[in-house]
């Protein structure tokens, strides 16, 4: 057994030098509101104390006691995602929804009927690259919720009636997403800026074409081959011992099965060529708003020493709401109900994008804006001291926070297993982020933001955005189909 | 197995400690396999009221450095005048455009600096505003609420208020105009609250009342709600009582009390006969909606009626789940439920087809489960399903300082108790099988609603038929 403790203290990070540790305003003094009250000193900094085993079968077992809830989390990473799919768009996704749709010798229905008598919460979700099977539990029902969420993971039936059923309903969900521009316009963009070969770039959720022929075969076969327990970290949080955990990991678990698994699981996605900007709008009639999206392939979280930088970057860019690109286009100039950039990080090279649904009339307008800002934090107007230490404070001291409940610290210590990283980066991000400074920030904004190499994704009533955008001058302008797929 | 109840008290020194300790050895958890006892919930608060009039209550819970601010006034879209529909909520807005010691967008500014989150919300009635902050920023956020609820008005502009009304045009095109289904909401408010009932518009409001705000609204609207004796104020986390009452009538206690509000009194509406109507959406899958008036919030039918709604219609155990998704695949969603205000209340179903299937035949497999459930009763399963699965919900909304302390100041506003915790749990599990057949009866079967088809454009011979009558 390793136990890892801990408890750092970063007293110097959580207080700006310019609040000072006073003692708050004496009752009777005159109150004087002009000033904003000082900050009284921060609490210690304390990570989770992580008790780590490793069942027979080569499942790492995680656990981390919090007894303030008589409930019971758990998480488990599967290290299989759309990644994977190949030329089975939504491979990933259809085994994740099968799972539980009977299991272990129960019907769908009945495993519906007993979970739901527990009044337990299990779910699985296939991201990118990995599948998380995430369970809330009252600490009095643990052991057949942990059960119940062993037989689907271990045990799952892939009835092929079950399979009928998932692949008509995802079907019609492909069918009717086409009335959501907020869907559209995010498919496209992926698929624009990876292409549709790149692991990335086909839509987690699949094509009509490839739900269609998806087969039994194919799943179960997926399914064989990555959901092992040696390629798999269950995490459980709660109101349970070390000891309570590792004996309920081993009765729901205990029986699974290690393989060797595909080398794919471990192969880190290229990046995808990048091309000169170039514009892309799909006409929806009558649209109140065009949904906006533009961005690129921007760096690999698993090799690039700039994260910390990066983060520091999207957070004054456009990651919070007292970002520039929020208060440029929402609060100086309301456009939109909200505008962001974001920086997805994986073992590849995720996206970013800036992206927000914009008054119809403002379209043109919203991009000029969205263009100038991350033009400007590339040099003309990078970023200042005062916005550094800003958007550095707002994520350091938000680290009570990230772990309020106990769902918080299973997705925190899930980041740090699927990137293998040591559990001193449970507190250590904190020290790199505070060591950030706005050189940096400058230097990777100029190295990864890619405005002329960007892809711009517009889903709105081209009738009167069109000549507007053109006008621009951004980039050669495509105009595709209603789905996003071909051009017109 | 025990036998007695499993006390957990929401305690001082930590968020819960388990009252009793149990000991048995069969199973992995040893006392907690199989036990059918309810939890006991309590979530102690320390209240105390300014000479102005704000309530105030205090919840400790030191399990991490944090604190929430909770701060409820007590007005919603309900309280609208004629012609000012979404005004409440552009109200809201406006309240994080800066006040006297605070600048435009300070209150995001201060709150984000120390890593915390904070939003506000308005619903037909009340606004809330709050934060969660590391707890050694309770002081700033004290000073933030404070300054905006006494001094507003110091740094109102109409620029302000022409970007916010912007900002809120664009939000309501958001999640509305341009949201499939979006305006179908609106709609279902208007026909089931007639014009004058505080449910009729809805809360984001119409475009044109919108634009029609003045900056002589705000100030009305600021002096007639905005004031301590109709407000609330919860703080829940990593503080200690005295230290926060000091606080609190440190930057509290100067802002006058203003005139008091009329209280309000539940207004429930009633149907003589079904009204069906049609929209035409940028849609896909038709959708049919029926909503019959039922009760207000703390109305002794409520909680029958939210068991009644999660047996017919919640989830994947549920009845209309199990028929018309699973096995015919005529719905590509359904759901069903009670929904609670504090002035009144409905149940609703919804339903959406898949492509190819029949509204009108749909709806009549609603009312064929209605009746079943209605006349049968729920099965024990399904009893014991619905208070697991509320029993689970009501210890899973302790999880958040927010979500906490928004309850306690739900319970003080509209109960005038802080800690209503297990009495709520204790109402719902003395519900019985006969209570949900007799509120089914009462309410729902047979009884007149609203029929909402939303049919793809051009397409209204989609929507739902009124069944024939055989005499």
């Amino acid at each position: 057994m390793t136990r890892f403790p801990s408890r750092s203290l970063l007293p110097a990070l959580l207080s700006a030098a310019s609040l000072a540790m006073a003692a708050g305003p004496l009752e009777g003094q005159q109150l004087d509101r002009s000033k904003r009250p000082d900050a009284a000193a921060p609490a210690a900094v304390v990570a989770p104390t992580i008790v780590k085993r490793t069942l027979p079968n080569g499942l790492q077992v995680w656990s981390v006691t919090r007894r303030e809830l008589p409930i019971v989390n758990a998480l488990l990473l599967v290290r299989a995602g759309s990644a994977m799919d190949g030329t089975s768009a939504g491979l990933a996704e259809v085994t994740a929804a099968l799972l539980d749709q009977g299991a272990g010798g129960r019907s769908a229905v009945d495993f519906a009927n007993a979970l739901d008598f527990l009044g337990a919460n299990l779910n699985a979700s296939a991201g990118d690259e990995q599948t998380q099977v995430s369970l809330l539990t009252l600490r009095k029902q643990a052991d057949s919720a942990f059960a119940l969420m062993g037989d689907m993971v271990v045990r799952p039936a892939f009835a092929d009636s079950e399979l009928t059923r998932e692949r008509r309903t995802r079907l019609q969900s492909l069918r009717s997403q086409k009335d959501r521009p907020t869907i559209i316009a995010t498919r496209t963009f992926s698929r624009l800026v990876y292409g549709a070969d790149h692991p990335y770039g086909h839509p987690s959720n699949g094509t009509p074409a490839t739900i269609e022929k998806l087969s039994r075969a194919e799943v179960s076969a997926f399914h064989d081959a990555y959901y092992r327990p040696n390629n798999s970290v269950l995490i459980v949080v709660g109101d349970v011992s070390a000891a309570e955990a590792q004996a309920l990991a081993a009765r729901a678990f205990g029986a699974w099965k290690p393989k060797p698994v595909p080398a794919l699981a471990a192969a880190i996605p290229a990046r995808p060529a990048s091309h000169p900007t170039g514009v892309y709008l799909v006409d929806k009639p009558g649209a109140a708003q065009s949904e906006i999206r533009i961005g690129h392939a921007l760096t690999s979280r698993s090799t690039t020493p700039d994260y910390y930088a990066l983060r520091v970057l999207n957070a004054a860019l456009g990651g919070a709401f007292t970002s520039r690109v929020n208060l440029n286009i929402r609060e100086a100039r309301g456009y939109t109900y909200g505008a962001r950039t974001t920086m997805t990080f994986e073992r590849g090279a995720g996206p970013f994008t800036a992206s927000a649904g914009v008054f119809t009339a403002k379209t043109d307008s919203s991009l000029i804006e969205f263009m100038k800002e991350i033009r400007d934090i590339r040099g003309p107007r990078p970023l200042t001291q005062a916005e550094t230490d800003f958007a550095k404070a707002s994520l350091i001291r938000a680290y009570p926070r990230a772990l309020e409940t106990n769902a918080g610290v299973a997705a925190t210590l899930a980041d740090i297993a699927f990137y293998r990283l040591p559990d001193t980066e449970l507190t250590g991000y904190l020290t790199r982020l505070a060591q950030v400074k706005p050189a940096d920030v400058t230097r990777v904004a100029e190295k990864y933001l890619a405005p002329d190499s960007s892809v711009v994704v517009v889903v709105g009533d081209l009738s009167k955005i069109q000549p507007g955008i053109e006008a621009l001058h951004l980039g050669p302008v495509t105009v595709l189909d209603p789905d996003g797929l071909a051009a017109k | 197995m025990r036998a007695e109840g499993e006390a957990a008290v929401v305690g001082r020194m930590g968020r819960l400690v388990l009252a009793a300790a149990a000991c048995g050895m069969l199973s992995v958890l040893p006392g907690f396999r199989a036990s059918a006892s309810a939890q006991t919930l309590s979530v102690p608060t320390d209240t105390f009221t300014l000479k102005n009039g704000l309530k105030v209550a205090v919840h400790e819970d030191h399990s991490a450095p944090l604190v929430a601010v909770n701060l409820w006034y007590h007005v919603g879209s309900g309280r609208e005048v004629a012609g000012r529909s979404g005004f409440a909520h552009l109200f809201e807005h406006m309240m994080f455009q800066g006040s006297k010691d605070v600048d435009k967008g300070g209150h995001f500014g201060v709150v984000q600096e120390a890593g915390g989150t904070l939003n506000g919300s308005t619903n037909s009635d009340r606004t809330n505003y709050y934060e969660m902050v590391p707890s050694n920023y309770l002081e700033q956020v004290l000073w933030l609420e404070s300054d905006r609820m006494g001094y507003l008005l110091d740094a109102f502009s109409q620029d302000k208020l022409d970007n916010q009304r912007d900002v809120v045009k664009n939000e309501r095109r958001q999640n509305y105009e341009n949201a499939p289904y979006g305006l179908a909401s609106i709609k279902l408010g208007e026909m089931l609250y007639p014009a004058g009932h505080p449910y009729h518009a809805p809360t984001i409001g119409y475009q044109e009342d919108l634009t029609a705000a003045s900056p002589q609204d705000v100030e009305g609207f600021f002096r007639q709600w905005y004031v301590p004796n109709n407000a609330s104020l919860v703080i829940a986390g990593d503080v200690k009582p005295a230290e926060v009452r000091r606080l609190v009538t440190r930057y509290f206690g100067d802002i006058p009390a203003g005139q008091p509000a009329p209280a309000v009194k539940p207004m429930p509406v009633t149907l003589t006969a079904d009204q069906r109507d049609v929209m035409e959406d940028r849609v896909t899958l038709a959708r049919v909606s029926l909503v019959w008036p039922t009760v207000e919030r703390w109305n002794a039918d409520e909680d029958a009626l939210d068991i009644f709604g999660s047996i017919l219609g919640q989830g994947r155990s549920s009845r209309l789940y199990q028929r018309l998704v699973y096995r015919e695949q005529s719905a590509q969603t359904v759901n069903a439920g009670q929904g609670s205000r504090p002035q009144a209340g409905q149940f609703s179903v919804t339903v959406t087809a898949r492509e190819g299937a029949s509204l009108s035949q749909l709806e009549r497999e609603v009312y064929e489960e209605i009746a079943r459930l209605a006349t049968a009763g729920p099965t024990p399963a399904e009893m014991a399903r619905a208070r697991n699965g509320n029993e689970a919900r009501s210890v899973y909304q302790l999880q958040t300082l927010l979500g906490k302390a928004d309850r306690i100041n739900q319970y003080l506003t509209e109960r005038g108790t802080p800690d209503m915790f297990n009495q709520d749990l204790a109402h719902y599990n003395a519900v019985t099988a006969a209570d949900v057949k007799r509120v089914a009866q009462t309410y729902i079967n047979s009884r007149p609603h609203i029929i909402l088809s939303v049919v793809p454009n051009g397409h209204r011979e989609l929507a739902a038929q009124a069944p024939e009558v055989h005499p």
